[in-house]
């Protein structure tokens, strides 16, 4: 069963969530980035901007950094995401799913909410199709 | 009061505060509602029966109380989905008229605190017309608009602007803009947004000397339904809104007539049961008296303004008690916007409703409103008269949770971390 959203809070404010609103360790720009990507969520106004340094050989990311201005939720989804694709394929995060965030995250999230928590995610991959374009 | 609702009774532990999104349902409206559609329904002016009839006599009834409200003739409201419908027929209606003169298509002028809904639609028409399209500004620094008359000249065909905010509650005073404006151009067609105004601000069209308005019933304790109120010799001269049934006169291969006033632009079978619920929502808004209803909403609004700035890091948007220099803002009405201090307003509503407090985050469809005022979002709580002070005491609670709960380095480096 579904756990109820409402009982959800608990979850989606607990203390690791929050270090990563209050202390993003990848906050920050990339100057030299290969790719960089803004979006926003129009229902909310959230916005995130992603920077990805690339080691080409290999097609992995070496570093990513994120800025913007959110919520709990779409502020540590970016800062999570930024952290975990270090080191990842180009491929693997091209094919990450809705699923993968909020396992990610470990939650369960209302619609309104999957939104904030996809957006940092969303970001990445426009960002992979617009250099993979530019190739 | 709060019994004439039947979903505090449904729900004991709700703290309903987002009044400005909708209104909840008073008993006889809903029972409005169910007895029509049990006992008088049939289509409109269609039957030759006296059931269709009935039902034609009931919304007749139903749309003169209703014009009453606003002190307009019945023939002049024109029933429409919501205030966005009616906002966007009115832009396209008006539209089919603008012609070229000589090379100008002259200019529209809306203000920069404008509900997208009033907003987009004159902004694209202008576009598609090419036409010039004015914004009147707002400086955040004083919480002040500028005068709406200085952007209009000979050229302003069209001034679309709100009579209330549905970010910081600001009351305009229509009146006075609408005068100026007529002084300047007499020919300037006058459009306001009363989508908030309706259940706070005494709305008197005649009094008021505007040509258009629009409102949904949804916000003064009613069905969803819309209203477009114009003058009755300006929709005479207008295009219909949409083409079909009801709305024609005479149809032949070659040409078509439209039927009289309101009927041209009511064209398919019209929402009998939400006309008729309206007006059993303005008579019940009557009885309880809109000057008391205003009181009540004043009071407790008073009492959260009171409450919020006592909240270290909480920073309300409008409210000054400073007066107006350019007096386009007289007053506010019962919506507050505030941020707090590191905390992001979707987080605050989904802390407040924890404890069953609904409140509203977000950019309230006023984008170019919030660019203006630098931030992404606000939190906003809106009163009706039905509210109590426990309402304004447990969202206080709530915005004190989620401090304690988020620890926004904001408030701590300030030493306010509790």
């Amino acid at each position: 069963m579904e756990p109820d959203p409402i009982s959800n809070i608990d979850a989606m404010y607990r203390e690791e969530l929050l270090e990563y609103y209050n202390h993003p360790a990848n906050r920050g720009i990339i100057e030299d980035a290969q790719i960089k990507f803004s979006d926003q969520n129009p229902l909310c106004g959230d916005t995130v901007e992603l920077f990805v340094k690339l080691d080409i050989e290999e097609q992995k990311i070496k570093q990513a950094k994120f800025q913007g201005n959110g919520c709990v939720i779409s502020m540590a989804s970016a800062a999570i995401i930024s952290e975990y694709a270090e080191g990842k394929s180009i491929d693997e995060l091209k094919t990450m799913t809705r699923e993968d965030m909020l396992g990610l995250l470990g939650l369960h999230l209302t619609p309104a909410r999957v939104k904030c928590a996809m957006l940092a995610l969303t970001a990445l991959k426009k960002g992979i199709v617009e250099y993979e374009s530019k190739k | 009061m709060r019994k004439h609702f039947a979903i505090f009774k449904h729900r004991k532990g709700l703290h309903y505060l987002d009044n400005a999104a909708t209104t909840q349902k008073p008993k006889v409206v809903i029972e409005a509602i169910t007895g029509y559609l049990s006992k008088d329904n049939a289509n409109t002016h269609r039957g030759i029966y006296a059931l269709s009839e009935n039902a034609t006599i009931k919304v007749a009834e139903a749309r003169k109380i209703i014009a009453g409200f606003i002190n307009a003739m019945p023939e002049e409201l024109i029933f429409v989905r919501n205030t966005t419908e009616g906002m966007n027929q009115l832009t396209n209606s008006l539209g089919k008229d603008i012609t070229d003169t000589g090379g100008n298509h002259g200019n529209i002028v809306v203000t920069e605190i404008e509900h997208h809904s009033n907003f987009v639609p004159w902004q694209q028409l202008a576009k598609s017309k090419g036409m010039e399209f004015r914004v009147v500004r707002f400086d955040a620094e004083k919480n002040i608009l500028n005068p709406i008359v200085d952007l209009v000249d000979q050229d302003t065909r069209i001034v679309s602007f709100t009579a209330m905010s549905n970010v910081t509650g600001a009351i305009l005073d229509v009146k006075g803009i609408a005068k100026q404006i007529r002084a300047k151009n007499p020919n300037t067609i006058i459009i306001i947004d009363c989508a908030q105004a309706i259940a706070h601000v005494k709305i008197d069209v005649k009094d008021l000397d505007i040509d258009f308005l629009s409102f949904s019933m949804h916000k003064l304790y009613g069905p969803l339904i819309g209203v477009v109120y114009g003058k009755r010799y300006l929709l005479e001269k207008m295009n219909p809104f949409f083409y079909g049934g009801n709305m024609i006169h005479k149809v032949t291969i070659e040409e078509s007539t439209w039927a009289d006033l309101p009927e041209k632009f009511e064209a398919g079978t019209i929402n009998g049961p939400a006309i008729v619920a309206s007006a059993v929502a303005m008579n019940y808004l009557h009885e309880i008296g809109f000057e008391n209803s205003r009181t009540v909403e004043d009071k407790l609004t008073k009492y959260a303004l009171k409450k919020l700035k006592a909240i270290p890091g909480v920073k309300i948007i409008g409210h000054e008690k400073t007066k107006d220099p350019n007096h386009q803002i007289i007053g506010y009405g019962p919506i507050i916007s505030f941020v707090v201090d590191g905390i992001h307003p979707h987080d605050l509503a989904a802390i407040c409703d924890k404890d069953e407090v609904c409140i509203r985050a977000g950019h309230h469809c006023c984008q170019p409103f919030m660019d203006k005022l630098g931030i992404a979002a606000t939190a906003r709580a809106s009163i009706a008269f039905y509210n109590k002070k426990s309402d304004i005491d447990a969202l206080i609670t709530a915005i004190n949770d989620a401090i304690n709960i988020i620890k926004p380095e904001s408030l701590a480096s300030k030493g306010e971390r509790r």
